[in-house]
């Protein structure tokens, strides 16, 4: 799907991932994986990708039945690889703990596999999981 | 999301509904706005689907604000993987 990145079509985005992974049979359970990791990268490409300002985003998901599923998100906005950012510190106590950056951090967990690339003038960024 | 706010005299129990998100955390933020009178807020997960960051961000900003005295119970085992993976089991008081 092609959709403006703005923080106001993340639910669009969830629902037609959503629609495809079910298609893909993918458990409800890394359904819900992929729920989260598609709100945090589609929320950073909205703040960031082209600094404020309103810009197209085009996700697709791909995938073999029953055993795995890839989301693709690609736009054209600065180049900015969200995974080369250090990890935060977790262990950390509450006071010493900032607001953010916890985000990309959670997708690395979620998923099996996060892949960045610089293509031209697009940031393709893109998401696995195996269902088993 | 669905939010159902219970007063019982200085505690405040909130039972969320959903999924909190980039697109919901607002909206329980905007709930929460006004704790002055609250001593003891209680979060109610028992019916919440998912959390992403800004529900945490949300959660951390709330648990400074109450000073301690925020508690979170019964987040199912996909939210307790999210607490766990960031740290936030050690950081909030959960009642599973």
């Amino acid at each position: 799907m092609d959709i403006e990145a703005s923080t106001k079509n993340n639910e669009k985005v969830i629902d037609f991932v959503n629609e495809r992974l079910e298609a893909l049979e993918c458990p409800v359970k890394l359904m819900t994986k992929f729920d989260i990791a598609v709100d945090e990268l589609f929320t950073n490409i909205a703040y960031y990708a082209y600094g404020g300002a309103a810009g197209p985003c085009s996700v697709s998901v791909s995938g073999r039945p029953g055993e795995w599923a890839s989301v693709e998100f690609r736009d054209f906005g600065i180049p900015y690889d969200p995974f080369a950012a250090e990890d935060p510190d977790v262990t950390l106590p509450i006071e010493k703990r900032r607001e953010g950056g916890l985000g990309v951090f959670i997708v690395k967990n979620l998923m099996d596999e996060t892949a960045y690339a610089r293509i031209g003038a697009e940031n393709v960024t893109t998401i696995t999981k195996r269902f088993v | 999301m669905i939010v159902n706010k219970y007063f019982e005299g200085n505690k405040l129990l909130v039972k969320v509904v959903g999924r909190l998100d980039t697109t919901t955390a607002p909206r329980l933020e905007e709930e929460l706005k006004d704790l002055s009178s609250v001593e003891e807020l209680v979060l109610d997960f028992e019916q919440l689907e998912y959390i992403s960051s800004a529900g945490l961000r949300l959660l951390l900003g709330t648990h400074k604000r109450m000073q301690g005295n925020l508690k979170v119970l019964h987040p199912n085992e996909m939210i307790t993987e999210i607490f766990d993976v960031t740290g936030f089991s050690d950081i909030l008081n959960i009642e599973s």
